[in-house]
């Protein structure tokens, strides 16, 4: 179909797509003007990766804006939004507003309302349905892209109770929904109403298949030789034999660390394919990501890409990672090491794509599991560039040949997994139950199961009243913790002592309203698993002293939000006397030891608590990290989610009027620095974290206001260099931050010197000791 | 998963400098290569040792942590001629380390990494001497010092630039200077320090002969010790605290 014959969009529209170089639509576009996308219909497209489904979106938005509406695209990940935003910026030249939202959950957005295309996640769409934003109302059309993740155990019920939401608010509303190919695009076209584009087509032929010694074999019985040389890995000889062909390579692995360690060694083989131009313009692009942040991950980064390899993971800067994917793009760099969040739907094609790593650690398996065939076939359809390549390969690696086998049965011959709900599991029903009443869209239980007919969940679900007897728990359990009232329009017998069969058979008819309580809508305002919010509620209602820190964070970390650590073998002796130690400072009822599972739990969330506990005592983070067996960024996570979960506690801690409130706020700020109680007021300095504040108070300086008054040889002496020393009394506001001349206070800098456990040696001290204590510890340096 | 073929003699060299300062250490067993940092009981002496994956016949590993018993683990590494090659391979479920020397097959049990003392940090100092010199100069002058006392002093001159060491017995002394002429690298600062030479002595086994030693000198400030093994693709830090001195 050629674009002239489109029809119903926006003046200028067809010319941005001319100048674009679009004439023809491939024919997934052709089908979806077909099935009506440009005239207001629903739609379900299921097209393989790169195979113009955005173009789809694009003329459905457009098309519906030229008719007066509004519309709105749901992405999954936050990096999409803006990739997603810089695309339809182009749309202002003819006059189409595109507005991007995706951070702070708590507000409505109203600057939004004027825009014509919005785009954000579906974590902030939900919420701005619970703050109710007005404009919502006003929407004409709603695209979902990646609609599959609907499948994901934690997203997946966001995602779908925000469209059957949606949906409800504008009845008219069309809906577009973009997905991999899976395989039951069927059933959510039918969820949806909508017609159905289930295609494989793809722009480029894709060849799939497995490397296994010196041989590339593929789908089609094809081979392909690719040697491997002494000591070299398999991934090194396919991206070399790519890029002495002139293509680029995309080499998935199952971590960060991973990603890191394979870009170093691709480094070597793609470094020996550059030309005197490439090193330059690399040279000059790692000078730019080294500028962007003095990290040791952009230093490693630009190291890679000086030999023309990067890797690429969500531990980048989003500077770092749009440079490292123009320049890919560009084929300056010949060879990314990616974890699968490049899969999502970012766009960079390559021409060979290596899925190096086929498990990964997955803590609910407790172990290694194997990815799902969708994630893999995500990964494998970034081959290929349209225009610039010639075909796109996607290869797995095998170490055997049972494992080539493996891997053909497993991952190049199998169809991908059906998309299946997870909303009836009941963190995530509990939470949009709640929502659902918070935000008024259902007043009653029939209002609220009629609602929940609309989702997904409810056209897969074959038992019939499934989804009945779980809301009923979940409601009653809603009760139970006041989060909801429910009022029952009393029935005949409801008056009487006695009921016979009768009524209750009656009673199953009754209409029962709900509304949320004040706690109920601070829980679904503060974005709280209810289970979480009970246990905080009860945990500060059980407090009769001040809780301690340790009690606040073993409390939060027994609730659903806090992924706790689990026991490893003998933790529980180590942590059963830990308990019997400090069992005062637990906060609620303590399962009893003969309880095992629960009392295992509570001792995985005294490990955690512990974890947070040592953290906020100022512990060395490698200490922490080696102690629990963790890496840097686990703990991090921790201490975020701890922090969130103790904000949040604060502010149900006001709710219910307890009179821990300020307990409860000191926990946070102290988890959130990570220091003692004494530091908090240093550490609000812009520029003093937990170790300077430990420092400075080492030498007397205990607050900011002694930071301004301070001899300016004590600040250096315990701040060491002069640098950090200005910048530190620039921010606190004095009045001359200047240290030209000043000397360190050798006593500040001695008393900072120690490891802390008072073992400075003071000369004099060892003047009359005899000779085993002449001998220095490395602890006092 | 760890697997790798090694030659017994690099294996040796690397336990060796290890074992001088612990009996029991940590194997960090990296997709590059071996790491192990240990410090010693009394936390005088401290080890930092990497091994490069390069410096194997053959080497796979994905980031496990191992804990090992050293003595143990050098006896069988010396079970081989230096020539000869060790295969070893981790069994993640029984937490055994089967290690292969031609035919000779031995299964070392492991220990635990959390009863393991803390692997130390390493303190970031910034001393202002540096010394690059030869492997047997090191052996000449430790040796040396034995002879008379239980310790050695090391420090620059910074007038006539050059490094010494010095070694006060109750009757006898040993002083050796090594002028620019005699060092492969010298960088003058401000340095004199004493240290214990029971640790020096070992620290000074486990260097070769051949190798080119940096010291990194101050004033009462730990010396750190750095050099290479298995053609550069091993790497060794030693740091040792020093005595201080009274008078």
């Amino acid at each position: 179909m050629n674009i002239e014959e489109l029809a119903g969009l926006p003046p200028g529209a067809l010319e941005h797509f001319r100048s674009e170089g679009i004439e023809e639509l491939y024919p997934p576009q052709a089908e979806a003007v077909e099935a009506g996308a440009t005239e207001g219909e629903n739609l379900v497209a299921a097209v393989p990766t790169a195979s113009g489904k955005t173009m789809i979106a694009a003329l459905s938005m457009l098309s519906a804006i030229e008719r007066g509406g509004k519309a709105l695209y749901i992405v999954p990940l936050r990096a999409l939004a803006s990739e997603k935003r810089e695309e339809f910026a182009a749309y202002e030249s003819f006059g189409v507003d595109v507005g991007v939202t995706t951070g702070n959950y708590e507000s409505t957005s109203d600057w939004l309302a004027t825009k014509d295309i919005v785009v954000a996640t579906s974590e902030k769409v939900d919420s701005l349905v619970r703050n109710g934003a007005s404009w919502l109302s006003e929407l004409t059309c709603v695209v979902s892209d990646e609609v599959h993740l609907i499948d994901d155990r934690n997203r997946g019920p966001t995602l779908e109770v925000t469209l059957a939401k949606l949906r409800r608010l504008n009845p008219d509303l069309q809906t577009v929904a973009l997905s991999a190919t899976v395989g039951n695009a069927d059933e959510i076209a039918d969820w949806l109403d909508a017609e159905l584009v289930d295609t494989d087509w793809r722009p480029i032929d894709l060849q799939t298949g497995v490397h296994y010694g010196n041989a590339l074999n593929f789908d089609d019985g094809s081979t392909r030789e690719v040697p491997v040389e002494g000591g070299e890995k398999q991934e090194a000889a396919l991206v070399r034999d790519i890029v002495q062909e002139g293509g680029s390579s995309l080499v998935f692995v199952n971590s960060r660390r991973n990603a890191e360690a394979a870009a170093r060694r691709l480094g070597q083989v793609t470094g020996r394919e550059l030309t005197d131009g490439e090193r330059t313009d690399l040279a000059e692009l790692a000078e730019e990501i080294r500028e962007d942040s003095d990290t040791e991950t952009s230093a490693d980064l630009a190291d890679c890409v000086e030999r023309g390899s990067a890797f690429h993971h969500a531990g980048l800067s989003s500077t770092q990672r749009s440079l490292v994917e123009d320049a890919f793009r560009d084929r300056l760099l010949k060879a990314i090491s990616a974890t699968p969040t490049l899969a999502a739907g970012v766009n960079t094609p390559a021409r060979r794509v290596i899925v190096r790593d086929w498990r990964r650690f997955d803590p609910t398996a407790g172990g290694m599991a194997p990815l799902d065939v969708l994630e893999v076939h995500q990964m494998m359809g970034r081959a290929g560039r349209p225009g610039l390549d010639p075909y796109g390969e996607a290869v797995l690696l095998a170490k055997s040949h049972d494992e080539s086998e493996e891997l053909f049965d497993r991952y190049v011959w199998a169809d991908p997994e059906s998309v299946r709900s997870k909303l009836a599991a009941e963190p995530a029903l509990r939470t949009h139950v709640l929502a659902t009443i918070a935000s008024g869209f259902a007043r009653t239980r029939e209002g609220l199961l009629e609602f929940l007919e609309a989702t997904l969940y409810a056209s897969q679900s074959s038992e019939p009243g499934r989804l009945e007897t779980v809301t009923d728990s979940v409601l009653e359990y809603l009760e139970r913790n006041d989060f909801v009232e429910r009022e029952r329009d009393d029935g005949p017998g409801a008056d009487g002592a006695f009921t016979s069969a009768a009524d209750l058979a009656a009673s199953d008819e009754r209409t029962e309203d709900l509304e949320a309580t004040s706690l109920g809508h601070t829980v679904s305002r503060l974005y709280l698993d209810p289970m979480s919010a009970a246990t905080i509620v009860h945990g500060l209602e059980d407090a009769d002293d001040r809780p301690t820190a340790l009690g606040l964070y073993q409390l939060v970390s027994r609730t659903p939000d806090m992924y706790e650590l689990y026991l490893r073998s003998g933790e529980d002796e180590t942590f059963g006397e830990l308990y019997y130690e400090r069992e005062a400072e637990l906060l609620g009822d303590a399962p009893s030891e003969f309880e095992e599972e629960r009392f295992e739990d509570w001792l995985a969330a005294l490990k955690t608590g512990k974890l947070l506990e040592d953290w906020a005592e100022e512990e060395d983070e490698e200490r922490i990290t080696e102690r629990y067996k963790i890496g840097p960024g686990d703990l991090r996570g921790k201490v975020d989610t701890a922090e969130w979960l103790l904000g949040a506690a604060e502010s149900l801690a006001a709710e219910i009027d307890s009179e821990w409130t300020v307990a409860v706020r000191e926990a946070r700020a102290r988890v959130e620095h990570g220091v003692g109680e004494e530091l908090l007021e240093l550490v609000s300095v812009r520029g003093v974290g937990r170790k300077r504040a430990r420092q400075l108070y080492e030498v007397g300086i205990e607050e900011p206001a002694d930071l301004r008054e301070a001899d300016k040889s004590v600040v250096l002496g315990a701040l060491k260099g002069k640098k950090t020393a200005e910048s530190v009394l620039e921010n606190v506001g004095r009045e001359d931050p200047s240290m030209d001349d000043v000397e360190a206070d050798s006593a500040a800098a001695a008393a900072t010197d120690s490891s802390g456990d008072g073992g400075a040696v003071e000369p004099d001290a060892t003047a009359t000791t005899d000779d085993e204590e002449n001998q220095s510890s490395l602890g006092d340096f | 998963m760890f697997k790798a073929i090694v030659s017994a003699e690099t294996l040796t060299s690397a336990l060796d400098s290890v074992s001088v300062l612990v009996d029991e250490c940590k194997i960090h067993l990296e997709e590059e290569g071996l790491e192990i940092r240990a410090v010693d009981p009394a936390n005088v002496g401290m080890v930092d040792l990497s091994l490069e994956a390069a410096a194997f016949e053959s080497y796979e590993a994905d980031g496990g942590l191992i804990g090992v018993d050293l003595s143990r683990l050098e006896d069988i590494a010396g079970m081989a001629d230096s020539g000869q090659l060790i295969q070893l391979e981790l069994d993640e479920e029984t937490r055994k380390l089967h290690i292969q020397i031609d035919g000779l097959e031995y299964t070392l049990a492991l220990i635990d990494p959390d009863s393991i003392r803390q692997e130390p940090d390493i303190p970031e100092l910034d001393l202002p001497a540096r010394v690059v010199l030869e492997g047997k100069d090191v052996n000449r002058s430790v040796t040396a010092a034995d002879m008379v006392s239980d310790h050695i002093a090391l420090g620059v001159d910074e007038g006539e630039e050059f490094f010494y060491v010095d070694a006060e017995g109750d009757t006898d002394d040993v002083h050796l200077e090594l002028t620019r002429e005699d060092l492969i690298d010298l960088q003058v600062g401000p340095a004199h320090s004493l240290f214990s030479l029971d640790y020096l002595k070992d620290m000074n086994k486990a260097i070769p002969g051949d190798a080119e030693v940096t010291l990194d000198l101050g004033e009462e400030f730990p010396v750190k010790i750095y050099f290479g093994f298995a053609e550069g693709l091993g790497q060794v830090t030693y740091m040792l605290a020093p005595r201080i001195q009274s008078d």
